[in-house]
């Protein structure tokens, strides 16, 4: 029999203060306050300096930031581009969500796979794959499209889409936009217990309805943390906006401030900090929307109860065309621009037109026999393993503290673990290299201070889906398992974590992607000793050629995919414990 | 599953924990504890509560929602810490306020069966009841024991059939079950129950209390057990207590909390009453008389009532009697008849005065009056009168 | 599940463990055991050293290679080059030489104010008082930026690279002021003066022998802005835009071989970006680092890298392929552009 549980967040106790001397309590406290120190001080290692002169907390960086008025049409361009782009992802997200695992549009491992697509390929590759595409002049789609209606006799200057315009843009961000919001969003409806729709139905309410007034509200902190989440990343991203955006004008604040530290000499860092304080700003704000949201108890969590899901069927029209539509997101989001990153790969060069003579695998080989590279490629492959792993289960730790946690030290800690990190990528590295390159660390030049750094830089945005995980693991699951003995410890690896991996897999997936193909990491740490792949594409970005990237990121891309999959595959598969889909809806009257 | 079909089972080695012994197994001394609400204003959920638990002892902590029930069972268990106060269990301090002492939950060797069953999805039922075992606390255990315990309690429980199956994919009941035979495998001497039958319907919550019942013969372990179901504490009690905003109403045997409530707030929680106020008009050796708006009231005397008090006056149901003729006694008014409501064994009949409605038991063949007037009365020895909480 | 975790953290503890022992950047000056006396005692000294310098440089990796190959088989000392671009190769030396000391032992790098100003810093030592001046007695003077006390490495002839399909040869401007005719409309493309600090001179000069009028006419006939020359090549030869400014003939070459329709020509006025190179103050091989940089500044260096019709010229090209005579950038123009950047983009329409 399904019951409409509802518990979370305000059932949550604090520990008493014997109890919290428990010795995982104490293990998850050490560890959130060495990754809070590390994270503060690789900030205040660089900032410092610029904003405190001779003792004196200076506001000069800030005055001269903002006053030549340059900022204010970046920010307005940035919020118009990532405010939209955030409820585009949030409605598709939902709705692949929805389909995946609320209907019966599902089609097994690709349906889990598919939202998740475009992690496959990092933004500096599918922004030159969708301007191949979709520039207003070259791009081979829109090409195809003035030659279809050059058919009919329609001679036109409008393109199918100009990857270039307002909307190229928002779309490409979009793109990126919904595997995040959908890697939040699907394990909460998977978890969620269909007697809520089920009453629904039953008064009345039809399809649309119910999701929208029902499974909708229920699942409003992921959708939360979703939203948030994206907003954060889209407001640091700086290789879509700079390949799409620059041709005509539409300028983002994350290029700017990359601009003022790569571009100049000497490098604007006090500017470039004043200005990463906007996206500060925005952070905190959507921080403390989402955690408002997880704080009240008005959404359904994982109680340890049992419940049913109920597919909601799509009928003969209704599952084809929801399939249909899957497909074609994953076509067109990434399989297009990633064939379209291969072509050029094989070509040689991005050329004007189409042909598919003199086709060859020479870039691929020039690529892998370079020692430099492909050991570059195993270094990466291997951190981004440990490197992700690493990120999750720390994330977890110190999501499960902070949710249990009361008083000030939580928050806190939930802070320290966030904030700092808005200053920007480049930032974060410097700082770490201070503190441990030289003494009395010593890990200049070793693999150990670029994991270091990829574990500090993912952390932050990966503690956002921590928490949202966390959030959906009742509270009782953890006290029964302390009435049975066990241990904090035990808790945790036993009941905690298992239940946390679903809400993880995404997570994982995006930082093992990230870190695969990170490129500011990479500048200030990699060298000969230490070769990552991300330098190889940093190389060529300069002075290579859109071939030789394009071969580099095919290359990733594979790999990524090949994380993707298995994320999901786990993912799917560690949930089968949450949910049983086959079995047929057990009657109210329960027989012993 | 049928009445009684495990009684064979249950029956076969019942065994009586020590309840000769005089020493408590559960001690709960002066406990309080406050919350603040998000206005800054102070709440007691549990206000200066003090009970002792016997070994072997069915105690039911009853009461509606928000009576602190709850808050107290979770405070037994460590999972929650009171403001004031103290717990022994089994002759340790588990809990003191003052002196700062907080055993934590998995050292206090009790065990619970949560509201919402709290099985862990993750495992299957086998791993569910094995866990307790698996986590030490017991004692070690080799995995040939630990699988005899866990099969032994599943039979004993009747859900050996889903052994291997995952919670999820059971029946609501079978994971009450298997909630209930990961509670016990450990044989704890207290075992706590957060309204456990509040999920289940009625005639499937009538089977399990005595399946429950049988169960606790047999293990003999001590239960402190939270329900707003007064069915559920009268069937399941040794002693009810019944609980009002954070402070104990009584505490008695079922019997004594059911035929001699002390206050309204009991009388009217445990069992079904009709209910009055009036005026206490006179008072005399054999019993108080009462102006209510049914008119004049005869009672038993009350010791602390006296003439001019305002009462609440009170009687059960099935202490009213309904004639068409006007009948002999003190206490009888001329009522409207209004209808009669079948339950089976026995019928209500609902009569009105001018102002008010009441239930009157009758047998199931009752037959209606031909007019609608009817006379009801009740023996004044039946007639429960309280003072007005001020 | 449970074996998981502890064979996961197993993997980090073990990973994190081998590789926990860093190599120690302690800064040693060793300046005493300098020996640039003469080549010959140069030469022994950095042999005695331990066989291995790094080289942090923003030249592209085909050229960098080629370079140090040459390097190594003559002397028998092995390069680690390290790719570094824009000013990451600055925040990166000068945190690294904060934290301790940078492993980079010669630095080559494209902003001869920047090299300067690390100069001045004591991070990096300026050409004169290297102490291989005299080693390279025929080193042409006018190659020596005094300015900045360091020597050219390399330059590139800036000029239009042009899609032939959208523009033929005899439509190409011969003045800057004909590209603000209205026949250029939309065919323009380049990148912008706040791309790079090169730019901002470009357009400056550009400003200052053309006048804001031409500027402005140019503006509006611009099509595409790129964030950078690699993304506007690559344009022009997929058919964008017909006319980018700022690209070389090395980035053009490759692309008419690869068979795209491109094509190179000069522009109204060059601007040469230098390459530059210095060695860190502290390097840890400071006898093997002068060996490079006397190597790569001198003619049977120099040559590997600016070889005849590369595209690429050196102190050693002969005068005939630099289109207009080679001329540094004096630090005024830089600091003028720089702070003038904002009126620039304005001129070219680019402040919307």
């Amino acid at each position: 029999m399904s019951q409409i549980t509802l518990s979370g967040g305000a059932a949550r106790t604090g520990l008493s203060r014997r109890q919290a001397a428990d010795p995982f309590s104490l293990v998850s406290l050490l560890i959130a306050l060495v990754v809070v120190a590390v994270t503060v001080a690789s900030v205040v290692t660089v900032v410092w300096d610029l904003f405190v002169v001779h003792g004196h907390v200076t506001l000069t960086p800030f005055e001269q930031a903002f006053a030549d008025g340059n900022v204010l049409k970046p920010l307005r361009n940035t919020a118009i581009v990532v405010g939209l782009s955030t409820v585009f992802a949030v409605i598709i997200g939902g709705a692949l969500a929805w389909f995946n695992e609320r209907t019966d549009a599902r089609m097994g491992l690709f349906s889990d796979v598919a939202p998740l697509a475009p992690f496959v390929m990092p933004p500096v590759a599918g922004s030159i794959g969708f301007a191949i595409l979709f520039s207003p002049d070259a791009g081979y789609l829109n090409k195809a499209w003035y030659w279809v209606l050059g058919l009919v006799g329609i001679h036109t200057q409008h393109p199918l889409l100009d990857a270039y315009s307002w909307t190229g843009l928002i779309a490409v961000f979009t793109v990126y936009g919904v595997p995040f919001t959908y890697m939040m969003i699907a394990p909460a409806l998977r978890m969620m217990d269909s007697s809520l729709e089920e009453a629904s139905k039953v008064f009345g309410a039809g399809g649309m309805r119910t999701a929208l007034r029902v499974t909708l509200p229920s699942v409003l902190p992921a959708v939360g943390a979703g939203a948030f989440l994206w907003i954060w990343i889209a407001c640091s991203m700086v290789d879509v906006p700079l390949l799409l955006g620059t041709p005509h004008n539409i300028n983002l604040l994350a290029p700017q401030i990359i601009s003022l530290l790569t571009y100049q000499y000497p490098p604007d860092e006090s500017g470039a900090v004043a200005l990463s304080t906007i996206i500060t700003v925005v952070v905190v704000l959507a921080w403390f929307v989402q955690s408002r949201i997880l704080r009240s108890s008005k959404f359904a969590t994982v109680g340890g109860k049992g419940s049913r899901t109920q597919v909601v069927r799509l009928g003969r029209v209704g599952r084809p065309v929801a399939r249909i539509a899957m497909i074609l997101y994953v076509l067109g989001t990434t399989l297009l621009p990633g064939l379209a990153l291969l072509y050029i790969s094989l070509a040689g060069s991005w050329r004007s037109s189409l042909t598919f003579t003199h086709l060859s695998l020479s870039q691929f080989k020039a690529a892998l026999s370079d020692e430099q590279t492909f050991h570059g490629l195993i270094n990466s492959l291997w951190l981004s393993l440990v490197a992700a792993t690493i990120v999750i289960l720390l994330a977890a730790v110190i999501a499960l503290y902070v949710s249990r946690s009361r008083g000030i030290v939580g928050r806190l800690v939930d802070a320290g673990v966030k904030v700092p990190g808005t200053v920007g990528a480049l930032i974060v590295v410097v700082g770490i290299l201070l503190i441990f390159e030289g003494s009395p660390f010593f890990l200049g030049g070793t693999v150990t201070i670029l994991l270091i750094a990829y574990v500090m830089l993912a952390l932050p945005n990966a503690s956002v889906s921590a928490d949202a995980a966390v959030a959906g693991v009742g509270e009782s699951l953890s006290e029964a398992s302390r009435m049975s003995g066990a241990s904090e410890f035990r808790t945790f690896a036993r009941v905690v974590l298992p239940l946390l991996i679903p809400g993880l897999v995404g997570v994982w997936a995006s930082v093992f992607v990230r870190t695969l193909s990170d490129l500011t990491a990479s500048s200030l740490l990699a060298g000969t000793n230490n070769p990552v792949i991300g330098f190889d594409i940093l190389q060529q970005s300069t002075y290579g050629s859109y071939a030789t990237m394009a071969t580099l990121c095919t290359i990733l891309a594979i790999f990524s995919a090949v994380a993707v999959l298995g994320a999901a595959w786990l993912g799917r598969r560690v949930s089968r414990w949450t949910q049983d889909r086959s079995a047929a809806p057990v009657s109210a009257k329960q027989g012993a | 599953m049928a009445l009684n079909s495990m009684a064979p089972r249950l029956a076969a080695d019942a065994q009586t924990f020590d309840g000769e012994s005089k020493r408590p197994l559960l001690s709960v001394r002066g406990l309080t504890k406050h919350f603040t609400r998000a206005d800054g204003t102070k709440v007691s959920a549990v206000d200066g509560i003090s009970l002792d638990t016997k070994p072997g002892e069915f105690i039911v902590l009853l009461g509606p929602s928000g009576c602190g029930k709850t808050t107290l069972l979770r405070c037994i268990g460590g999972l929650e810490a009171a403001s004031e106060g103290q717990i022994e269990i089994e002759d340790q301090v588990v809990f003191d306020a003052a002196r700062r002492v907080d055993v934590p939950t998995r050292r206090r060797g009790i065990s619970m069966v949560f509201q919402s069953y709290a099985l862990w999805p993750n495992m299957s039922v086998f791993d569910n009841v094995a866990y307790p075992l698996k986590s030490k606390r017991a004692g070690k255990h080799s995995k040939a024991e630990i699988k005899d315990q866990v099969e032994d309690i599943c039979r004993i429980v009747g859900v050996h059939e889903v052994l291997h199956q995952y919670p999820n994919h059971i029946s609501g009941g079978q994971q009450q079950r298997v909630a209930l035979a990961r509670a016990l495998v450990a044989r704890s001497a207290l075992v706590l129950f957060d309204e456990p039958l509040s999920n289940v319907d009625a005639k499937v919550r009538k089977e399990l209390r005595i399946e429950l019942a049988a169960l606790q013969d047999k293990f003999g372990f001590a239960a402190v057990y939270v329900t707003h179901d007064q069915d559920d504490a009268m069937e399941l009690a040794d002693r009810i207590v019944v609980l009002d905003n954070g402070h104990i109403a009584q505490i008695g045997s079922p019997q004594e909390v059911y035929e001699h409530p002390e206050s309204r707030y009991v009388a009217s929680f445990v069992g079904e009453t009709n209910h009055l106020t009036g005026t206490v008009v006179d008072r005399d050796a054999a019993g108080i008389t009462v102006d209510t708006s049914l008119g004049t009231v005869r009672a038993l005397p009350g010791p602390d009532l006296k003439v001019g008090d305002r009462v609440d006056v009170m009687f059960r149901p099935q202490h009213g009697k309904l004639s068409e003729t006007e009948p002999d006694g003190v206490n009888r008014w001329q009522m409207r008849y209004r209808r009669k409501l079948l339950a089976g064994t026995h019928a209500e009949v609902i009569v009105t005065s001018e102002h008010d409605l009441y239930q009157v038991r009758v047998d199931a063949d009752f037959e209606p009056p031909t007019q609608d007037q009817v006379w009801m009365s009740v023996d004044p020895k039946r007639i429960m009168a309280f003072p007005v909480a001020q | 599940m449970k074996k998981m975790v502890p064979a996961l953290a197993a993997t980090a503890v073990l990973a994190l463990g081998l590789s926990a022992c860093g190599s120690s950047s302690g800064g040693s000056t060793n300046s005493a055991s300098v020996d640039t006396s003469s080549l010959p005692a140069l030469v022994a000294a950095a042999k005695k050293e331990s066989g291995t310098i790094t080289v942090y440089s923003q030249m592209p990796a085909a050229s960098q290679t080629a370079l140090d190959k040459a390097f190594t088989e003559k002397y028998g000392i092995k390069v680690n080059a390290v790719s570094l671009q824009g000013n990451t190769i600055y925040t990166r030396f000068e945190s690294e030489a904060r934290a301790g000391g940078s492993p980079a032992d010669v630095l080559i790098d494209t902003d001869p104010t920047a090299n300067f100003a690390e100069e001045q810093e004591g991070l990096l030592i300026g050409w004169s008082k290297s102490g291989v001046p005299p080693l390279l007695p025929d080193f042409p003077s006018q190659y020596v930026l005094k300015d900045y006390d360091v020597p050219l490495l390399q330059t590139i002839d800036t000029g239009f690279i042009y899609n032939t399909d959208k523009i033929s040869k005899s439509e190409l401007p011969t003045t800057w002021a004909e590209l603000a005719a209205p026949k250029y409309k939309g065919l323009l493309c380049t990148t912008l003066p706040d791309t790079s600090i090169d730019n901002a001179v470009f357009f400056q000069v550009m400003l200052d022998k053309s006048g804001a009028g031409t500027l402005k006419g140019i503006g509006a006939n611009i099509g595409t802005t790129y964030s950078d020359v690699l993304a506007e090549n690559a344009g022009v030869g997929a058919g964008e835009c017909g006319l980018g400014f700022n690209s070389a003939s090395f980035f053009v070459q490759p692309m008419v071989a690869n068979g795209q329709h491109v094509a190179f020509a000069p522009m109204p006025s060059t601007y040469y970006p230098p390459t530059v190179a210095a060695v860190n103050a502290k390097a840890q091989d400071p006898n093997s680092a002068r060996l490079y940089l006397e190597y790569i500044e001198s003619e049977e260096g120099n040559v590997v890298l600016n070889a005849p019709g590369s595209g690429s010229l050196g102190p050693y090209s002969p005068a005939s392929d630099f289109p207009s005579p080679y001329a540094e950038t004096p630090p005024s123009q830089y600091t003028t552009a720089s702070a003038n950047i904002n009126t620039l983009m304005g001129d070219l329409g680019q402040n919307g």
